[in-house]
Order: C-alpha cells, then sequence, then structure tokens
C-alpha cells in the first residue's frame, strides 16, 4: 500500500499508525494549499519581506534567498518558513496581483490569453449562427495596435469572390465598401437595401478612381489634373476659370505673341506694349484673341483699348505657311469715317474724312480720292471785254480747303445766268485762280461756286 | 507784318520764323524785299506803308481746332519764331 495519495501526494494513515493526526494534518494541510490555489503574486524573484500565515506565491524566475532555485514552484509561508510544491501539468492558480488565471503546462506557468484558443461560435452580447459565426453586440469595438498599427483584414479565396464591409439600417444594407465580385474596390450604396448603384470605383490595375453616378465637389479641385495657371496648355487637364481668358480678369500677359513656329496656346490674352510686341502700330493696350484651325495655321483677333484712336478697333490677321500676315484692320461705323491716312498707298486710318475750314469742304478718301468744294468764294463782277465775251478784271484765287498730291480737275458755276466759271490757267497742287466768263457785261459782283477732283496721295 | 491764313488740310507741318523782311518756312527763307516766294504762300505779298501783307497756307490736320479751321490773321511785330494755330488737337493723356 503507497503511503500517499497519487495525484496530490497527500500522506495516507497506515494501520496501526500512531501519531495519526500528525499526518492527518499535513494532509489538510496539502489540501488547504492546492485546492483552490490562489495565489498573491506570480512575478516576483525575491521574497516578500513580511509574509502572513498561508500566503502563497508562484515563485518568479531568476528566485533569490530563500527561494531561490524554486522557479515555478508554489511557496507557501507556513509556521515562519517557505514550503515548497512542485505544481503538475494542468494546475491552475489565480494570480491576485495579475487578476488572471495562469496554468502549469508542466514547463512553466501560462498566462490562459496567451494560450491559442478555437471556438466553432462565438458571440459576444448577442447569438452567433452558422453564417454569423462570429456575433457581436456592443455599443463600440476596438481594435487597438500591438506594437506600432493594426490592421484589419478581410480575405477572400478568388477574384470573383467579395470581402467588404456591408453597413446597414435595421439589418437592412445602405452601404458596401470593399472588393465586391471583382479585385477593383468599390463603394456601393442603396436607398432600400436590396438596389445597389455603385457610387465610386477604384481600378485594381490602375488605380484610376471612377464616379459612375457623378460627384458634387464643394471644394476646389487641385493637382495635376487641373491646368496649373491662366496658359497651362497641358493636354487633357481640366480648365479652371480664369485661365485662357476665360471667365475671370487676369489673363496671362505673354512676352511674345508672334514667335515661330507659334508657341501661344488658343485662348484670350492681354496685350501691351509695355510687355510684348508684334501688336497692330495703332494699338498701345488691347486684349488678343489667338485661335488655331489646325497645327501650324493660326489667327489673331485684337481689340484696343488705348490709345483712343485705337479703343474698340478690331484688328485681325493670319499665321499660314509659316508666316504672319500684316496686322489688317476692321471697319465699322465707328471708325469708318475719321482720319485717313497711308502708308505706301496702303490705307492706315479711316475710310473717308470729311472736314471744313475757311477754305470750303473737302472729302478725302481711302483710296487717294480727294473732292474740295467751295460755294462761297469771293465775289466777281464779268464786265471786262474778252473778244465777243466779258470776263472777270481779274482773276480770283481759291487756296483749297485740302492739299492735293498733284493739280485737280478745277470746274464750277456761277450764280447768275448767261456766265461760267474757267480756271485762269493750269490749277496748282494748293490753289487755281477762277474767272467768270460771261455772254453779257456783268457790272454786279456774283458768287462762284468750285469744285476740284484729284488725289491727295 | 500782317498774316493772313488759309487753312489747308494736309499731313505737313509748317514752321514760320521771321527775320525782319525774310520770313523762313519750314527752314527756308524767302526774302520778301527781293520779290521770293514759296509754295507756302498765296498770292503776291504786298508791302503798304511800309507794313508787309501776305497769306500763307495754314496746314492742318485731321480734327484741327476751330481756331486753325478759321484762323484770324496774324500781327507780326517783332522778329523770331511766328506761333500759328496748332496743326492737330492736343494728344490725349497716359495710358490707364
Amino acid at each position: 500500500m503507497d503511503d500517499a495519495t497519487p495525484n496530490l501526494s497527500l500522506p495516507l494513515l497506515l494501520p496501526a499508525q500512531a501519531q495519526k493526526h500528525v499526518t492527518h494534518n499535513e494532509a489538510l494541510r496539502l489540501l488547504d494549499i492546492v485546492v483552490q490555489l490562489s495565489v498573491l503574486d506570480w512575478a516576483l524573484a525575491a521574497p516578500p519581506g513580511t509574509p502572513a500565515e498561508g500566503d502563497r506565491y508562484i515563485v518568479g524566475p531568476g528566485p533569490t534567498g530563500a527561494w531561490e532555485g524554486q522557479t515555478g514552484k508554489v511557496a507557501v509561508w507556513s509556521s515562519g518558513g517557505w514550503v515548497f510544491l512542485a505544481p503538475a501539468q494542468g494546475w491552475t492558480a489565480w494570480v491576485a496581483a495579475a487578476a488572471r488565471a495562469v496554468t502549469w503546462t508542466g514547463t512553466g506557468w501560462s498566462d490562459a490569453s496567451d494560450q491559442e484558443r478555437r471556438f466553432a461560435r462565438l458571440g459576444i452580447g448577442t447569438a452567433p449562427d452558422e453564417t454569423n459565426r462570429l456575433a457581436l453586440s456592443s455599443p463600440a469595438v476596438l481594435f487597438s495596435h500591438a506594437g506600432a498599427g493594426m490592421q484589419a483584414k478581410l480575405n477572400k479565396a478568388q477574384p470573383g469572390d467579395t470581402a467588404s464591409l456591408l453597413f446597414q439600417t435595421d439589418f437592412s444594407g445602405r452601404a458596401e465598401i470593399g472588393l465586391a465580385g471583382s479585385d477593383n474596390l468599390s463603394v456601393k450604396v442603396s436607398a432600400n437595401g436590396s438596389a445597389f448603384i455603385t457610387a465610386l470605383t477604384a481600378s485594381a490595375a490602375t488605380g484610376e478612381v471612377g464616379l459612375p453616378q457623378g460627384a458634387v465637389v464643394g471644394g476646389r479641385v487641385t493637382g495635376a489634373a487641373v491646368t496649373q495657371g491662366n496658359a497651362d496648355a497641358t493636354a487633357g487637364r481640366l480648365l479652371k476659370v480664369g485661365d485662357f481668358g476665360l471667365g475671370g480678369t487676369a489673363p496671362a500677359a505673354p512676352a511674345s505673341i508672334t514667335a515661330t513656329p507659334n508657341t501661344l496656346a488658343p485662348g484670350a490674352y492681354s496685350y501691351s506694349t509695355s510687355w510684348s510686341a508684334g501688336g497692330p502700330a495703332a494699338v498701345t493696350n488691347g486684349t488678343l484673341l489667338h485661335l488655331s484651325r489646325a497645327a501650324g495655321i493660326y489667327v489673331q483677333y485684337m481689340v484696343g483699348d488705348w490709345p483712343a484712336a485705337a479703343t474698340s478697333q478690331l484688328f485681325l490677321r493670319a499665321y499660314v505657311g509659316g508666316a504672319w500676315s500684316a496686322w489688317r484692320r476692321c471697319y465699322t461705323e465707328a471708325n469708318i469715317l475719321g482720319a485717313v491716312g497711308q502708308s505706301a498707298g496702303v490705307p492706315t486710318g479711316a475710310v473717308a474724312e470729311r472736314g471744313s475750314n475757311a477754305n470750303g469742304e473737302y472729302l478725302r478718301l481711302a483710296d487717294g480720292t480727294q473732292i474740295c468744294t467751295r460755294t462761297n468764294l469771293a465775289a466777281a463782277n464779268a464786265g471786262t471785254a474778252s473778244g465777243s465775251l466779258f470776263r472777270s478784271p481779274a482773276s480770283v484765287t481759291w487756296t483749297f480747303p485740302a492739299a492735293f498730291a498733284a493739280p485737280p480737275v478745277v470746274s464750277g458755276d456761277v450764280d447768275d445766268a448767261d456766265c461760267w466759271l474757267v480756271t485762269a490757267g493750269v490749277p496748282f497742287a494748293t490753289s487755281a485762280d477762277l474767272r467768270v466768263m460771261a455772254a453779257v457785261s456783268k457790272a454786279s459782283a456774283l458768287n462762284m461756286r468750285a469744285v476740284a477732283t484729284g488725289r491727295w496721295f | 507784318m500782317l498774316i493772313t491764313l488759309a487753312p489747308m488740310r494736309s499731313d505737313e507741318t509748317l514752321q514760320v520764323s521771321r527775320h525782319g523782311d525774310v520770313l523762313v518756312l519750314n527752314g527756308e527763307g524767302v526774302d520778301l524785299a527781293a520779290g521770293g516766294t514759296s509754295r507756302w504762300i498765296v498770292g503776291q505779298p504786298q508791302k503798304e506803308g511800309g507794313v508787309w501783307s501776305l497769306t500763307l497756307i495754314l496746314p492742318h490736320g485731321p480734327g484741327a481746332p476751330e481756331e486753325t479751321l478759321f484762323p484770324k490773321p496774324i500781327e507780326v511785330h517783332g522778329d523770331g519764331a511766328v506761333e500759328l494755330p496748332p496743326h492737330a488737337p492736343p494728344e490725349p493723356a497716359e495710358a490707364p
């Protein structure tokens, strides 16, 4: 017969044993230690200074003093000394200092939380089922980091399967974010839980984001997708308001509007001789509209605002065959009349210019034609006999109200019957000598009307 | 000296100064006493009572002021530059 129990090694009474109470109390004392095992701490290396009778500890690693060499054993303060019990596999002890249970694995004490556990189903606050094998009902869920960070992973088997987060209202789906039936990310929403529409996609292959239902953007759109400045002509970029002079009041002010091959992007530009050149000679400041029909073929429109003579005047030119044409002025009711001018025969001013001064009226045309008239040329009589006719005693000089480039053709009339006006010789470029001829003697002064037609250049 | 002005639309301009009997028209001297003439002088200058009287063409540009288009005769008493009515309206101010 053994003298101790096989598991806890409790001493057994022997037949006819003397001092039975000693053996019995020893067994009870061991039971008192081991049953409902609860220790104060399990991490101490040195024995506590003033233990109470019956205080239990699990000896920590690297023990010293009275615990030396007793690592992992259960130490009990009993009758002024430490008693050590070697644990057996499966012993579980409550550690008061750590507020958790630990189990002897045969080689060491193991925290239950360190152990791998598997559950077929787990419900926290609610019941799991065959589909929702992990079920949780809680005001909030915390997934915190171990180390620096934390990743929550939703894995699927095949590209055609689904790994997603589904948001529900009263267990009816309203939004789904994830890989829904493909490897592309999608965000789907539903108003009723049955019909889902895709609001956003992101291609796994390219990263390109799609917004199949449209987008309402409350803030500014920036980055390389939009134009970077008021003259950014990068193909494919979204045009911002104000760029290329569209919708804004500060268009680009290019230093050159004439570069060949032309580097100016089609658009509206600010032009001034202060920072650029190549505009119409008449324009100091103006707005330039530059358009392109095809590569290498451009047209430009310039509307001047300064100086006053160029204000609201439209000029245009074209770039074809590698060269700009000259600037051409467009004629409107505002500039068809005014000062005419020319350079080498090409008009530089208005179409027609009319004016009057003390010498009469003149009409000067852009093609070079000039007509001068005078309706009140100084009176002259016709009382001097000239052959069988009568004429003025002296010729009257008409200084033309506008200069001709060469002697004009001069003719006229006299404000009376039976008389007419003639020149007294070849006219000059700036004047003509005129006299009255009459069939009968005209003693009183007569008013002469004259016209001179010629060219001013 | 009494100068009557005959206004005439022209892109040319005229500078006049007087030195005794000599008129300098755009740098070209014309001695009236010697019977000199010029394309700027209309008709024949006359001297009456020791005072020269003549008509000068007054060139002016488009939009010239009234004082140029219908000028008054000018009396010239001393030597030096003769101030004529302006050729054209004054230039506008600085660009905005």
